[in-house]
């Protein structure tokens, strides 16, 4: 142990040193950001307008769309639909629901697929066809900015609020 | 510690740091995307469709782009195929998501992992772990593991997973003067100049395919991996902590894999999970695909997991079946008239596992843990020689093995590190040249990216005893890295 202040111990403990400060370094970007932009931001969860889904928990959606198989003896399984990995409402999405950042997400995917598991749910870059595949999909479900939802879709509630209800929760700082 | 295991020690946290650099420089950013084009006709939420989505809730309308997606011009070609192009993704996991799952569209899906180990023995050169323990000293590629999975359709779902080997060559192999004879596997190459090359194998891990029928029935049907447990699940090195399995888990007290038939299913009462599943297989023989003696085996996993406090896993798994192994000759019968096989029992018994494990991760915390336990009753006339180095060489008795381990790792919050312990003992006695044996293992755990780990674990053996061959006598303590990925 007394070869802890050796000094080729000593150039291990810089090199550590060096890695933490590193880490500090790469965190300090976020931390800037997050300072700068404090704009919240409102999720709409919607189904297909025939879906009979009228509210789901906040445990329920974080199932849905960690493909947890809820189905039950109906089999009538939800569909969720992603936005594409590094969009800002999936981030925030993930965040907020999954409790999740993208590292952690990739994570999780990558861990299941190794177990053999299904993978992600389908990550969509087009809100327009988002929109039409939650519609024309048994059990379609995704989300979106209350700006964007149209009348081919019906938004959900989530812990049984509506988005303008105070406590909605899903909301992120972006 | 030798100084050439401090210089190890000293390169490891080297290589982790200059790979988190490289990471940390070369990573894409972790910002949102940029402001994409904004949509060509904008949506408008109605009162049908949102009633009660006030104007204040929706984003700035100013705002070049939603952050979210947008219209494409392609979204007709896109439809129904979900393939269409994705801006970056973080790897090829996630890059996955937009074209995987589809029972519209039969793609076949390639990924798998591998991983690269060094391990050094922290050891006098005069201890006989020096010359038995394998893969001293050396480089080696262990695991290379590719999976193809496939959606066909109306429930239907396929996997298959091999790895490839450089096995059979380098394998040993005692004869009965106690020489360990290698396996070399050397041919002539045609393809070139005749020059040597080795050949390697490939194993099948699993293949089956599966049927959903709902969420609480789906059937299994080909090789699978035995459901017990956390680490054969987990299977892959980047997906498992430590760099080598537990003895308890490497020591098959289950089965490793099984070829028959899996149902399983969950139900979700908020906030629990509960799923089940119930295998009927060969069970335990000398080949995969023949069941000598038509004596299938059974097998039950039960569990429960919660999200209410971190994530809570328990579970309990159940093993019985039986084990035959015989060898076969011809002989003549009938007078001559014709031929007919006999077969003398080579081994025959009866076994039963049972386990219990946990997993509980909670913020940066994983604690997890397994107990498993092994016996086997032989058949009379049915018990094979022991293989022992050391006379006098009797016959194998009835056993009960069994082994535990516990595993606390805590993930660092600004650095994808996760230090971790490891204490794990095991009681073998159908292998007497190992006596009962306690392992501390610590280590890291560095993951510069969702698809490559990086491990270093030292670990102390501590044995209760000799063992038949005074192994136990000499002190074990090993220093292992390794690099492991999914690609």
């Amino acid at each position: 142990m007394a070869s802890v202040f050796h000094p080729r111990s000593r150039r291990g403990a810089l090199l550590l040193a060096f890695g933490v400060a590193l880490s500090l370094f790469s965190a300090l970007p976020r931390s800037e950001h997050a300072a700068h932009a404090a704009q919240q931001v409102v999720l709409v969860v919607f189904v297909a307008k025939d879906s009979p889904i009228q509210n789901l928990k906040m445990t329920e959606l974080r199932r849905v769309f960690t493909n947890a198989d809820d189905s039950g003896f109906s089999g009538q399984r939800s569909m969720p639909f992603n936005h594409t990995a590094r969009s800002a409402d999936r981030m925030g999405f993930d965040q907020t629901v999954l409790r999740m950042s993208p590292e952690e997400v990739s994570r999780f995917w990558i861990d299941r697929k190794i177990r053999g598991l299904p993978g992600p749910p389908r990550a969509v870059d087009s809100l327009s066809q988002l929109l039409r595949l939650v519609n024309r999909t048994a059990g379609g479900i995704g989300y979106a900015r209350p700006g964007q939802v149209t009348s081919e879709v019906r938004a959900i509630r989530v812990d049984g609020k509506l988005p303008n209800e105070a406590g909605y929760p899903l909301q992120f700082s972006e | 510690m030798t100084q050439f295991g401090r210089s190890l020690t000293v390169g490891s946290v080297a290589t982790l740091l200059l790979l988190h650099a490289t990471a940390l420089f070369a990573a894409e950013p972790t910002a949102p995307v940029p402001p994409q084009a904004p949509d060509a006709s904008p949506p408008v939420a109605t009162p049908e469709a949102l009633p009660a989505a006030s104007p204040t809730a929706a984003p700035a309308p100013d705002a070049p782009a939603a952050p979210g997606p947008t219209t494409a011009t392609a979204d007709t070609d896109a439809e129904g195929k979900f393939a269409a192009a994705s801006e970056t993704s973080s790897d090829s996991f996630t890059a996955g998501e937009e074209s995987n799952d589809s029972d519209s569209q039969r793609k076949l899906d390639l990924y798998g992992f591998a991983d690269f180990t060094y391990q050094r023995l922290l050891i006098p050169k005069s201890n006989v772990w020096t010359r038995t323990y394998p893969s001293v000293n050396s480089f080696a590629v262990g695991n290379f593991n590719l999976y193809l999975s496939s959606n066909l359709g109306d429930s239907w779902r396929a996997l298959a997973e091999v790895r490839f080997l450089y096995l059979p060559n380098g394998s040993t192999n005692n004869d009965d003067g106690g020489n360990a004879i290698r396996t070399d596997t050397t041919v002539l190459d045609y393809a070139g100049f005749e020059q040597p090359i080795r050949w390697g194998g490939i194993r099948i891990e699993r293949i089956y395919v599966e049927h959903e029928f709902n969420g609480l029935l789906k059937l299994q049907v080909g090789q699978f991996l035995t459901p017990y447990g956390i680490w054969n699940v987990d299977h892959g090195s980047p997906t498992i902590i430590g760099i080598k399995k537990p003895f308890v888990v490497a020591d098959q007290l289950f089965p490793e894999q099984q070829t028959g038939l899996q149902l399983y299913g969950s139900g979700f009462l908020d906030p629990l999970e509960v799923g089940y599943h119930l295998t009927l297989s060969n069970g335990r023989g000398p080949v995969e695909y023949q069941d000598f003696n038509d004596d299938k085996a059974f097998g039950a996993r039960l569990y429960a997991k919660t999200d209410a406090i971190g994530s809570l896993t328990v579970g309990a798994s159940f093993y019985r079946g039986g084990y035959y192994d015989r060898s076969a000759k011809y002989v003549i019968v009938n007078d001559g008239k014709g031929v007919d096989q006999k077969y003398t029992t080579v081994s025959k018994y009866q076994e039963m596992s049972i386990g219990a494990d946990v997993k509980w991760e909670y913020k940066s915390w994983l604690a997890q843990g397994e107990f498993i336990m092994n016996e086997a009753n032989y058949n009379q006339g049915a018990r094979p020689r022991i293989q022992v180095i050391r006379p006098p060489q009797g016959f194998i008795a009835d056993y009960r093995r069994w082994g535990a381990y516990g595993l606390l790792g805590y993930r660092l919050p600004f650095i994808p590190l996760m230090p971790y312990a490891i204490v794990q003992h095991v009681y073998a006695p159908d292998t007497p040249n190992i006596p009962p044996a306690t392992a501390y293992e610590v280590g890291v755990n560095y993951r510069p990216t969702a698809a490559v780990v990086v491990k270093l674990e030292y670990t102390d053996w501590r044995f209760s005893g000799p063992g038949a061959v005074g192994f136990g006598n000499y002190p074990l303590r090993i220093l292992a890295s390794q690099v492991a990925w999914a690609f």
